[in-house]
């Protein structure tokens, strides 16, 4: 019983490591559920915080388009560069275009979770070849298409979706951190400390712009989204330094620029004297 | 209020901003006493040269040999802001102004519009640097002549943009380049470069 026990834990951790897991779907699909009920207001949030440049990058296509969502989806992303001097703002910034004119691209007959894997891997190479290596961006972001959601992650930026009260993480980190933790499920071993105490767990391994990125995370399968959800993207400035509580707790109401608002006092509380850059793009969807 | 869309994808209210806010790396800046920059840099959880990892998959790493694209010129600044600065010309187009993301980033100079003030061409096929205005307001100019057109540039050529002066130093040239190798042609100051 006990073992069994056991065993039922680790894999709820495995799971939950991947971020989809546990999310409650109403069992019945919404009414009009495929067709494109839902409505979205966006907002979007980008402070320079204690640093010297702003080196993240952001962007919506259609948000502003009831039409446009309709017809070609609605797509945001949130790219946090690095790398030297002036190379971050440009590797995360010619990862946002490369995305943004993949996305104009779509013509609705492919794929879209096939198309968005697609479309990351040539923004990888074109911050590859723009920087020579040097350099590369985190991406966290999206398309909605028809009150579904795919999404795509690499490096270590967040996307939470606020369903109800609760906050879900759904992708996950790809840094030494998450790699040791993953390590450490194998062996059986479920406290975290180990790969939050690496002195380079927050080391990336996987960026755009990397060479041979081998890995990227996405939905197989988009997530059906429902009336009163909230997405966000956002850089490791929001999700680095605020807690999830206080990222559940600011995505409450219906206004998504007072979201943003609320994450930016809630950074600015902090006073962190180191505090990164910070971005982030909220979704606000209503039924 | 009206929130619009900029072309770059940005939501922005314009009774609060006339153009997009997030376009030049806007945002909040915080200053607790600490020097930013320095603060920047003392924590930067990114600039790491990370070792391969201990769960024994390969970390990517920003390695420092990684070849950057090689440089074809220099300019180097004997009046403005940054006098005494030298600024690279690499192998192909380069951007100039006062933002971090050009090609040549001309720091303290007010005068020198933010984005692509003008640029400077280098053409591998036939080894010649071409200044080239931009879309600034002001003039650029080259010898104490305004510049409307690409013009073509020699060495020691004085480029004027803004309060700035630069001093134009080539260092591909025809037959001495990295196309052609640098094993004959002229050398500069007796020094190979490889």
């Amino acid at each position: 019983m006990k073992n069994k026990m056991g065993l039922f834990r680790k894999r709820k951790a495995e799971g939950s490591g991947h971020g989809t897991g546990g999310i409650p779907r109403t069992l019945a699909p919404p009414d009009g559920y495929g067709t494109g009920v839902l409505s979205y207001h966006i907002g979007n949030l980008q402070g320079v915080g204690a640093r010297d440049r702003q080196e993240d990058s952001f962007c919506v296509v259609n948000a502003l388009d009831a039409d446009k969502i309709d017809r070609n989806g609605l797509f945001f992303a949130v790219c946090d560069g690095m790398g030297g001097m002036k190379d971050g703002k440009l590797a995360s910034e010619t990862a946002a275009a490369a995305l943004r004119d993949a996305f104009t691209r779509l013509d609705g007959k492919e794929d879209i979770a096939l198309a968005l894997r697609r479309a990351v891997a040539q923004a990888s190479e074109k911050v590859e070849a723009r920087l020579a290596g040097d350099g590369g961006s985190t991406l966290a972001g999206g398309v909605i298409y028809r009150d579904r959601l795919y999404y795509v992650s690499v490096g270590d930026s967040a996307l939470y979706l606020r369903r109800g009260k609760n906050l879900y993480r759904l992708n996950h980190e790809q840094n030494l951190c998450h790699e040791i933790y993953l390590d450490c499920i194998r062996k059986g071993i479920v406290d975290p400390a180990q790969g939050r105490g690496d002195p380079e767990s927050a080391a990336l391994t996987g960026f755009l712009g990397m060479r041979g990125l081998y890995a990227i995370d996405a939905s197989i399968r988009p997530l059906p989204i429902q009336g009163s959800d909230v997405l966000l993207a956002c850089s490791d400035g929001v999700s680095g330094v605020l807690s999830e509580e206080e990222i559940c707790a600011s995505l409450d109401g219906d206004d998504p620029a007072r979201m943003c608002r609320e994450l930016e006092d809630r950074i600015v509380e902090h006073r962190n004297p180191y505090q990164d850059n910070y971005t982030a793009v909220v979704v606000k969807c209503f039924g | 209020m009206a929130f619009v869309e900029c072309g770059n994808g940005h939501i922005y209210d314009n009774s609060l901003n006339q153009t997009c806010p997030y376009c030049n790396g806007g945002g909040r800046r915080m200053e607790f006493g600490a020097e930013p920059g320095e603060a920047g840099k003392t924590v930067a959880p990114r600039s790491y040269t990370p070792s391969a990892g201990s769960v024994g998959k390969t970390v990517a790493a920003i390695s420092k040999n990684m070849a950057r694209e090689p440089v074809a010129g220099w300019f180097v600044c004997i009046d403005g802001s940054d006098q005494g600065k030298d600024y690279r010309i690499l192998a192909r187009n380069n951007t100039i102004g006062r933002d971090e993301k050009m090609d040549i980033c001309i720091h303290g100079d007010e005068a020198v519009s933010r984005e692509s003030h003008a640029r400077v061409g280098y053409d591998e096929k036939h080894n010649v640097f071409h200044l080239i205005p931009g879309e600034s307001a002001n003039n650029i100019y080259l010898n104490g002549e305004p510049v409307y057109i690409p013009t073509k540039m020699t060495e020691g050529d004085v480029i004027e943009v803004g309060e700035t002066r630069l001093v134009f130093v080539q260092f591909c040239k025809k037959g001495y380049n990295w196309k052609e190798g640098f094993d004959s042609g002229p050398s500069l100051g007796g020094k190979d470069e490889k």
